[in-house]
């Protein structure tokens, strides 16, 4: 839940992403939509500047390095585990 | 460093004693979860309502890389997400909502502004949160399974 609201942000991000990277690597790009709003030294300047900008909106803070690995796991709840009992 | 010591007594008949208590109910702490001060202040600038915080419980689950909230929760706070994460499940990648979060631990009298949680689905685990690494690098956190008993130092 929540990612296909950025849909339009991501693909935007994907199709500009090596050029942002090249000029701005390092910072937070703040993207609505099919635009880049401004590009930030931290995340959280971007999403002061996206509040006050926009409000409160699904928006797409990115950190433009190269692309990392997978950046969230967590097995037990992945495998079903963290509720996990005894058949009886 | 304010210490938690938790002891699991929320299990059918629990006495004094009580290792199994943790291994069955595992490390679980009371949280309050509501939207990031950046976000209250926002809202309260444009004289919307700010959302009420969330009561309950989060697993501690060291195999977390980050950590997480429940989808429910997220709708419960009014939040927009402010980003994406690539999630490793068993059936490969995809990508989940990152969302900004203010998390309070009562037992700890602990404040902590997350930039970003990740949205999950919790449902069916009781928990409304999961406490990932990202926490844990914080502090300090001991597993006693032979007394069944836990601290949390943050």
């Amino acid at each position: 839940m929540g990612a296909e609201l950025l849909i339009e942000e991501q693909k935007y991000y994907e199709s500009e992403r090596e050029r942002l990277l090249a000029a701005h690597s390092g910072k937070f790009a703040l993207i609505k939509g099919a635009k880049l709003v401004g590009v930030f030294d931290t995340q959280s300047a971007a999403y002061e500047a996206g509040l006050t900008q926009l409000g409160n909106v699904p928006m797409l803070i990115v950190q433009l390095v190269p692309q990392r690995p997978v950046e969230f796991e967590s097995p037990a709840l992945h495998l079903g585990l963290i509720s996990a009992s005894s058949y009886s | 460093m304010p210490v938690a010591t938790v002891r699991i007594s929320n299990v059918p008949n629990p006495t004094p004693a009580f290792p199994d208590g943790l291994f069955i109910a595992g490390s679980r702490i009371a949280v309050q979860l509501e939207v990031a001060s950046v976000l209250a202040k926002q809202l309260a600038a444009e004289g919307k309502p700010i959302p009420q915080p969330v009561t309950g419980t989060a697993l501690i689950d060291t195999g977390a890389t980050r950590s997480a909230i429940d989808d429910r929760t997220v709708s419960k706070l009014g939040l927009s997400p402010v980003g994406l994460v690539k999630l490793g499940t068993a059936a490969g990648q995809k990508l989940q909502a990152l969302y900004p979060l203010k998390l309070t631990l009562p037992q700890l009298a602990r404040v902590i502004e997350f930039e970003s949680v990740t949205g999950c689905d919790l449902s069916g685990t009781g928990f409304e949160m999961l406490i990932g690494r990202d926490v844990l690098r914080l502090g300090l956190f001991v597993y006693d399974g032979v007394s069944g008993s836990f601290s949390l130092a943050l």
